[in-house]
């Protein structure tokens, strides 16, 4: 019986994501290759890398970018096309949702926390979510009922915080109402893979979290309490590596999560984190990839353009900054495809 | 032995063995064709000049529903069936019926799995390769056509049997 289902769920998932997988087998072979991105970190100017660029589709987007600021929308305008593709390629909902909901969390923090200090939102709003921006400008109490609860129930609890405390309180409530939203989703879609990759989301921001505690000097009672729930790894258990010597932690952390070599031993710093966290994602969703049609390959090609976003915006505004070709390389994610 | 076997006669046994081939074949098809013609028409969305290298792809899975409408008409010929007025024994019915089993759950079985195989061979033409990808689905092709040669043979040894 388990192998007539298994065949159902092949079948039903080869109608399902058929078209979009056949659309990112071609787009992918669209991607920038790992020589055409080191050509650019080489690369002696950012005119140089402008020129690189210029015969791909980034072309048309940075053709007017001058200056950091033009660089940066210029790479968030071309991130569009990525979202769009999710609709285009007729994904149902569930799939699309969990993608595009995080920038929701993104811009209710932004709301959240800006309200907090009395400043404006504005420049901490993205796009990109599957509530508009604007929405999240005016009262929180307009926004779709699952959020305007949720920020009822942050900004009670803020209460009795103030200044940082209230700041990382609103990270802590809306990281762990974003990472439940990932589960319910990933269960809604009836796919094991988004299953299984928002626990492994969870495990790494859980590694974020600890590592960033530990920078802060938290205990480790302070450093339970920014745990999403859903990882691998409960909070006993961090807890337990939280109170071994830094250098057991990390190899602790490494072990439970499976990393090759030592990378979090031998990272400098939060930036080689960030990299070392996007690696874990890129392993785990190439581990899933298969040749017949499912998520897998969407969520692979999406997650690659994100990740291509981000390595030209560390290569072209490093360069822009002066940081030299080694430093650049450093901070180059793997690649997905 | 009885004139009928589960309520049934030699000739709706026959017909119910034509049936189930060509029903198997055609299910399977329709499946195979869906699963294969889905990625192709993703791939063809972002570049309409593979469309020569991918309609053999999309449509190979369609030979099972051939095949299994083949031996349902081959059953109606060989037994003149369509001739009306036709007397069989529910043994001879029986037998037809399994006849066609093979190229009944074969076509369904191998058209699903060809439809895959098509839709992987779609990435191979889709990353502009030049391996040959209809290679692989025309493999799985192999074991439908073994079905039919063996339905076939089997009707033909029945035929002479019952023209006998």
């Amino acid at each position: 019986m388990s192998v007539l289902l298994d065949e159902y769920r092949h079948t039903r998932d080869g109608m399902r994501y058929g078209f979009a997988v056949g659309k990112v087998r071609v787009l992918a072979t669209r991607l920038l290759d790992r020589s055409a991105l080191e050509r650019l970190v080489d690369a002696p100017s950012y005119a140089e890398q402008k020129r690189i660029l210029s015969e791909t589709p980034y072309g048309r987007f940075l053709e007017h970018a001058n200056t950091a600021a033009d660089v940066d929308e210029a790479l968030d305008r071309s991130l569009d096309s990525v979202y769009a593709f999710l609709a285009e390629a007729g994904l149902p909902e569930a799939v699309q949702r969990f993608f595009r909901v995080r920038f929701d969390y993104t811009n209710l923090k932004g709301a959240l926390k800006a309200d907090a200090l009395g400043v404006t939102v504005d420049d901490l709003l993205v796009d990109h979510g599957t509530v508009p921006r604007e929405a999240f400008r005016g009262p929180l109490s307009k926004l779709p009922e699952r959020y305007s609860a949720l920020a009822r129930e942050i900004e009670q609890g803020l209460d009795e915080a103030d200044g940082e405390t209230s700041l990382m309180a609103i990270d802590v409530a809306i990281d762990r109402a974003l990472y439940a939203e990932l589960r319910e989703i990933a269960v809604a879609a009836r796919s094991r893979f988004l299953q299984d990759l928002a626990a492994r989301l969870s495990d790494v921001a859980n590694l974020k979290s600890i590592v960033r505690a530990r920078n802060a000097g938290l205990t480790a009672a302070a450093m339970t309490e920014m745990i999403v729930d859903g990882g691998s790894m409960s909070s006993r258990d961090l807890a337990a590596l939280y109170r071994l010597p830094h250098q057991d932690m990390l190899a602790g952390l490494e072990r439970r999560l499976g990393l090759k070599g030592s990378p979090l031993v031998d990272a400098h710093g939060m930036s080689d984190l960030d990299v070392i966290v996007d690696n874990v994602i890129v392993e785990t969703i190439r581990r899933a990839k298969r040749a017949e049609p499912g998520p897998e390959d969407v969520i692979a090609y999406v997650r690659a353009r994100e990740s291509e976003v981000q390595v030209l915006r560390v290569a072209l505004l490093g360069k822009m900054a002066g940081l030299d070709s080694e430093t650049l390389h450093r901070r180059m994610r793997a690649s997905f495809l | 032995m009885s004139e009928t076997f589960l309520g049934m006669g030699g000739i709706q046994w026959a017909l119910f063995g034509a049936g189930t081939a060509a029903i198997l074949g055609g299910i399977g098809s329709a499946i195979g064709i869906t699963s294969a013609s889905t990625v192709i028409s993703g791939v063809l969305s972002e570049d309409d000049t593979k469309f020569g290298q991918l309609l053999p792809l999309a449509a190979m899975p369609g030979t099972q529903g051939i095949y299994g409408f083949i031996v349902a008409v081959l059953v109606m010929v060989f037994f003149n069936i369509m001739g009306g007025d036709v007397q069989m024994p529910v043994g001879a019915g029986l037998a037809i019926f399994f006849a066609c089993l093979p190229t009944g759950f074969l076509g369904l079985v191998t058209a699903i799995y060809q439809g895959r195989t098509s839709a992987a061979a779609a990435g191979i033409v889709a990353a502009g390769k030049r391996a040959p990808a209809l290679v692989f689905p025309a493999l799985v092709e192999t074991y439908a056509i073994f079905a039919l040669i063996v339905t076939i043979l089997m009707l033909l040894g029945l035929q002479q049997g019952f023209a006998g």
